[in-house]
Order: structure tokens, then sequence, then C-alpha cells
């Protein structure tokens, strides 16, 4: 009777409560925020306190990093701190997550929008990328979309076949990864074979002084029959949590909807990756529009080194402490046989 | 000191010859005791067998201070005799006929069966193998090592070639040490030769049959 957290990236509207929730029942405690500079998501990616953080993307063309990289610019072309709020503020809400809300807005000359906030937000959006880029069609105007980023609770984890002390385990019953702090060496193995790179190391870790750390499917709540904090927290249900054979139908009944309405490439993701993610995610397009492998494997290697080089590794110890037995009665006897002949 | 009284002379014959100088004694103590250390811990991310002993991330942090003193143990030697170290490595990286005799028999030895081994200088073919894995095999090690825990500024790909290099390197150096081990404390025709790393002596019967070659070299000492 495992369990499933069902992610429908249409309904999410980004509002990020499901980090705040995330934090607050874990306890996570916060980044330093100098390490995390300016843009629209709190976080570049999952950090060793922030175990899920809701990624920003865009449908149809890659604009995005006009916002992010181009800060300097888009700060020059603002005249104070508080426009500059407002408008990243409204530019999110009126372009996601429902496509093409810029495209049908007709806008018109600046003295004729002044007076209504938010078209002239809309307006100065549209005429910072006019001037600062080379976009001239409407169509090009990129349509935000977010998806909550964080484990997936894979079947076939591969953190699991990495960990070389057994921190990382699965319960199946329930069907997510736990992981055993306590025992964790903080070897960093599991971030290097995670397909997803969801574990995070803590920064002492290079020194031998940190652990590991990933979201754990909120165990403690969903043993107690509560949904997991994010899931909890979500306002537009953006967020499902359940068994996840109803969790499956439920997605596949977004994905059928979704192409109703014309997302062609929608998927649901998750429901054959990896033996079957306990996190599936309804996409409104193509898993590597949203920063996800398209097919998600355990890597190669690990295979070669555990079951290849670590045995044969074991093998050589051990024979080698055969050999030198051997040697060892052999020279008694050996020895024996001097003393007989003298 | 044993007095030979024969012939009406007085001869003073000494009972151990020392072989190993203080310097190097110090730096072979480190290297060990880093190399059990950084061994016994890697182990522990090695054999799941082991995974109890870990103690979290007291395993990982004992692993840096073994490498440490691995790292630190050879500036013993070239701090102090710099000159003497260049002489040591050119004996060591030269192998006479007699050496490849040695390396030759060395198996059937090492199997505790009744071999007659060739005349060696002051390092047999086997000490000098050694020397060179460890050698070798420490650079390897720090090359490796420090790779992986810089891991996070280089190419995804880097991490499977280093990690699988690091273990094979100390599967290497783990059945090195088992040999050498055994040799120097268990094996009945080596062991006399352990008291050399504690205070840098061999007793002399033990140098003459061992170390003829190198035992010839230094008669003109008691001369």
């Amino acid at each position: 009777m495992q369990y499933a957290k069902l992610i429908d990236i249409s309904k999410c509207v980004g509002c990020r409560a499901c980090e705040v929730a995330c934090k607050e029942w874990n306890e996570t405690g916060i980044d330093d925020p100098k390490e995390h500079p300016f843009g629209y998501q709190s976080h570049e990616d999952l950090t060793y306190r922030t175990w899920n953080v809701v990624k920003f993307f865009e449908l149809g063309n890659k604009k995005s990093d006009l916002i992010v990289n181009k800060t300097d610019q888009f700060n020059e072309n603002l005249e104070t701190d508080h426009t500059k709020d407002k408008l990243l503020f409204q530019y999110d809400a009126l372009l996601g997550p429902e496509p093409g809300n810029l495209i049908e807005t007709n806008l018109g000359s600046e003295s004729e929008l002044e007076s209504e906030e938010i078209n002239y937000s809309v307006w100065q959006v549209t005429k910072f990328f006019n001037q600062n880029t080379n976009i001239t069609n409407q169509h090009e105007i990129p349509k935000w979309m977010f998806r909550k980023h964080g484990c997936m609770h894979c079947t076939e984890a591969a953190c699991i076949k990495a960990c070389p002390v057994d921190a990382l385990t699965r319960n199946n019953e329930l069907g997510y990864v736990r992981l055993n702090v306590s025992t964790c060496t903080g070897c960093g193995y599991c971030v290097d074979a995670c397909p997803f790179d969801v574990p995070k190391l803590d920064s002492g870790a290079i020194w031998g002084f940190g652990k590991v750390s990933k979201c754990r499917l909120c165990s403690d709540r969903i043993q107690h029959n509560k949904q997991p904090a994010c899931v909890q927290s979500c306002p537009p249900n953006a967020l499902e949590f359940g068994l996840r054979s109803e969790m499956v139908k439920l997605g596949q009944n977004r994905i059928d909807d979704l192409k109703e309405r014309g997302y062609k490439d929608a998927y649901l993701y998750g429901e054959n990756e990896l033996g079957g993610l306990n996190v599936l995610t309804v996409l409104p397009s193509k898993p590597k529009d949203f920063d996800l492998p398209e097919n998600p494997k355990v890597p190669e290697y690990l295979n070669t080194w555990k079951k290849v080089v670590q045995p044969l590794g074991v093998l050589a110890i051990a024979g080698t402490a055969l050999m030198l037995g051997f040697s060892f009665v052999n020279n008694l006897l050996q020895g024996s046989k001097k003393g007989d002949s003298h | 000191m044993d007095e030979d009284t024969n012939n009406n002379s007085l001869i003073i014959v000494p009972k151990r010859v020392e072989r190993i100088k203080l310097h190097e004694r110090i730096s072979h103590a480190v290297n060990a005791l880093g190399f059990l250390l950084a061994a016994g811990t890697g182990l522990v991310l090695f054999y799941k067998g082991l995974k109890k002993l870990s103690g979290g991330t007291r395993s990982r942090q004992l692993h840096r201070v073994g490498a440490a003193l691995m790292i630190s143990a050879p500036f013993f030697v070239w701090g102090k005799d710099w000159q003497g170290w260049k002489k040591t490595w050119r004996e060591i990286t030269y192998f006479s006929k007699e050496d490849r005799e040695f390396l030759k028999r060395a198996p059937m030895y090492m199997l505790g069966f009744p071999v007659k081994m060739p005349p060696q200088g002051k390092f047999n073919a086997g000490q000098k193998m050694n020397f060179l894995m460890v050698t070798f095999n420490s650079a390897g090690f720090v090359l490796t090592g420090g790779l992986l825990m810089l891991r996070r500024h280089l190419p995804e790909k880097a991490f499977p070639y280093l990690i699988i290099a690091h273990d094979i390197q100390a599967i290497v150096g783990i059945c090195g040490f088992m040999a050498h081990a055994y040799l120097a404390l268990l094996h009945p025709d080596t062991r006399p030769s352990f008291r050399a790393v504690i205070d840098g002596t061999v007793p002399v019967e033990y140098a003459l049959g061992h170390h003829a070659l190198w035992s010839e070299s230094q008669k003109h000492k008691l001369d």
C-alpha cells in the first residue's frame, strides 16, 4: 500500500508555500542569503537546508535568462527599488501559469495605460524586453511554469545503491527513501549517483564534518496519517498525496485533460521511471523543459564499482590473507622438518 | 659485544648493526600509522560488512588524518637528509642481475618453501618493489583522494574514474601492506629484522644472511 505525492505543474502558481512549510515542519533553518543571489527562485537549487525548491521555467522560449542574467541592466531601466519589486511581482502574476496571457493583452500607449496600474506594468515589461532584446514578436514572450523540485523517492533509487553504509534505505511499505542521519558518513556518493541531483551535502563535508540531507516525504507525518507539510500548505491544490495507485489515476486524468486543452506533450512523469517514482509530476510538456531527465537511470558505473571492483577487492584481500596463512603454516612445517633432520 | 679471543687477539664483534637511521624510522612509523588509519577507515566505505564501524562522520575525519600523516611522512626524510634520499632512490630504482633472480625466486620463498636467495644489497629486490609500490601508490592516493575531495568543482564524469582508481590503489596498498607486515612480524626468516623499525638495528647474522653485499660494503666500518 504505497503512497505517493502528485505534483501538478499546470496548477502550481509558484507561491512557494511548500518551501516554507517544509522548512517550518522539518526545522531546517535558513540558508545564507549572500549565497543565493537575486532571482525569481528563492534558491538556485536545493541545499542542505532546503529540501524543496520551486523552480521557474518558461514554455516555448528560453527567455528566463534575460530576467536572471540581465539583472543589472534591468535595474538600470527602473527608477526605484519599489518599482522593480512591484514590477517583478506583477510580471510573475500576469504571465503564469495560463499560457498566452500577455499575447492577448492589448497594449496601448504609455499615457493611455498610466492610470491602470497592472496594464502599465505589462507595458513596462514589454518595453523592457523590446528595448533590451531582439524580441519583436509578441508570441515569443515567455510563459511561466513552476516545478516543485525535491526527492523523487525512486523505487530503484541510485542513492541507495551508492550508499556504502546503508544510511539510505527504502520503506517499501509506505514508499519513500529514508535517510538515517546518524549512520550517514557524509561521503557524498549518493550526491554523485542521483539522476535528479537531489541529495545535498553540508558545507563541512569536504573535511569530513558534514552529512547529506534530502526530503524524507515527511515520514513522521504520513506514519500518523497526516499529509506531508508541503501538500498540506499548497493553496491551489497543485500537490496531492494519497495511495500511489490513486495518484497515478488522478495524474492520468490530468494528462488527458491537458491534452484536450492542446498540451500535446503532456506527460505523467514518474509512473514508470526508475521502477516507479513515489513523487509523480504532471508535466504540460516534455520533461527536459522542466530540467528533468527524459530517461533517468541508475548510473552504469555503480554496477562496475559495486559489483565488480569491490567484490574483486575483497577477494584480493582475502586471497592475500589465505596465501600468507599458507606460507605461515608451511614455514612451521618446513621448520619442523629441519628440526627432525638435525 | 662479544669478545673473540682466538689467536690471542681481541676482536670486538657487534651483535647488531645499524640499518635504518632515526629520521627514516620516524618517517616509516608516521607512514605506517597514517596508512593504517586511512586503510581502516576507507574499508568502512568499501566493504558493507564493516558499515557498523563507520561511526558516522568520524571514519571520514580519521581518513583525512591518515592521509595527512601519509603525506607528511616523506618530509621527515627529505627535510633531514635530501642527499641520502637521492642515494637511496638511485639504489631502489636499480635492479641488478641478482635482484632479478631474487624476484624470480620470491614467490616460492613467500609461500614458505626453502629457497636459496641470491646475495642482496642494503635493500633486497622485494623491499625495492615494496618501496616503489608504496611511493607510486601514495602519489596516486594523493592525486585521486585530493581530486575526490574537490570533485564538486570537476566534471561529473570524473567521479567514477576517481573513485574506482582510489579503490584499486587501496586494494593494492592493503595487499602489499599485509605481505610487508607478515614478513616483518611472522615470517621466521625475516622476523629478526623487525627491530630495525624501532631501534634501527638488525642482528649481524641477519645482515650477513639477507644483505650479504651490503654487509660486505659495511666491513670497512669495523676495520
